[in-house]
């Protein structure tokens, strides 16, 4: 509602007369949202989603509602964790042990005699994770969740 | 109304608030629809500024109930005022956005004010304030014709520094509510308010016809 005989911090810098003529002419809010079925259906629709979701999809919900920075932040952290030490089943660690061990075993196309194959890397001395890509990705993780957290906390205040 | 019975007040109209937040946060549509019935006007008034037109500023305002009801945990209580007014402003610019790419009947010619919607469709789709008729006393059509030439000017002024200016000299709040209201600070607020007088008074004192309301808006100073 415009406030019908409230002056400004400035009063006078619009002359009243000004001002009187703008607010005459400038038209009033006359529908109401929410007595249009139609919008009501689709407000329905929404809280029923939000009904239902429990306490835990409300938690999600919140967390995924925070700053942008923090989320991507959380997760290009967590996707630095994950590379550097590894994704279980794609890591070369997880070669079976026969191949592994099995660099003495004479190559199936070789025409020489004997022949082994030295180029098969030896997984077991491969090197060991990238520790400070962890340590900077622990602490990204660490950051961006506590900043979620934090923006939590305020919107729930 | 002394002024500790005034902090009382907004004290538990702001706990009412919390209340209804938490209770449409987990679904209660009703909660919702009280939440923000207090800002439907200005928010519907911000978007009316957007387009130009009522029926467009009613489709934004719906618009942005859905989606700040959708994105409801994103907000923080302190300022859920601005926060939905900004919402709304939003639909509203999309809206136009789209309008402007699918049009669906044509458009008066864009003049020296540019593509502003603001200034094409003043309140209606004829794209001007219907003229005065024969029977309407002077009075009015006089201050139908101020009207008129305050909104050219201020179609010519940017967009941030006529919402500034029309939520702090037509509207009536101060500067600390304006800042809340459009997510900035008071200082950018001022700094929008003082400038954006100042070209009004350029122009409206440049403006053939419109010596009057120049110097009018020049006593204010």
């Amino acid at each position: 509602m415009i406030r019908p005989d409230v002056p400004g911090p400035d009063e006078g810098v619009m002359p009243p007369s000004l001002r009187a003529a703008y607010r005459a002419t400038e038209p009033g809010r006359t529908a109401q949202p929410f007595a249009d079925r139609a919008f009501r259906a689709r407000i329905d629709q929404i809280a029923t989603g939000r009904a239902a979701g429990g306490p835990l999809a409300r938690l999600l919900r919140g967390l995924v509602g925070g700053p942008r920075l923090a989320l991507n932040g959380a997760v290009l952290s967590a996707a630095l964790i994950l590379l550097s030490v590894g994704v279980p089943g794609v890591q070369p660690a997880a070669e079976s042990e026969a191949v592994r061990s099995d660099a003495t075993m004479p190559l199936a196309g070789s025409s020489i005699p004997g022949a082994v194959d030295s180029k098969i890397p030896d997984f077991a001395a491969s090197e060991p994770p990238a520790t400070p890509v962890v340590v900077i990705g622990m602490t990204g993780l660490a950051v961006s969740l506590a900043a979620l957290a934090l923006s939590y906390r305020r919107r729930r205040a | 109304m002394g002024d500790g019975e005034q902090q009382g007040e907004r004290v538990q109209e702001g706990a009412e608030r919390l209340r209804l937040l938490a209770a449409a946060r987990s679904g209660d549509a009703a909660a919702f629809a009280a939440l923000f019935a207090p800002d439907l006007d200005l928010a519907w008034r911000m978007a009316l500024r957007v387009t130009g037109e009522p029926a467009r500023a009613d489709d934004a305002l719906q618009e942005g109930l859905l989606a700040a009801y959708r994105h409801l945990d994103r907000v923080e209580p302190r300022n859920l005022r601005g926060w939905f007014v900004r919402i709304v402003q939003n639909a509203a610019r999309d809206g136009e956005r789209y309008e402007r790419r699918r049009p669906t009947s044509p458009l008066p010619e864009v003049g020296e004010h540019g593509d502003d919607p603001w200034s094409r469709r003043p309140y209606g789709g004829s794209g001007e304030i219907p003229a005065p008729s024969a029977g309407e006393p002077a009075a009015v059509a006089e201050q139908r014709e101020l009207a008129q030439r305050l909104r050219g000017a201020l179609a010519m002024i940017r967009e941030e520094r006529r919402t500034a200016i029309l939520l702090v000299d037509i509207d009536g709040y101060d500067y600390a509510e304006v800042a809340e209201i459009t997510g900035v600070s008071i200082g950018t607020v001022k700094s929008r308010i003082s400038r954006g007088r100042a070209e009004l008074r350029e122009i409206l004192g440049d403006l053939a016809g419109n010596r009057e309301a120049g110097r009018g808006v020049e006593e204010g100073r």
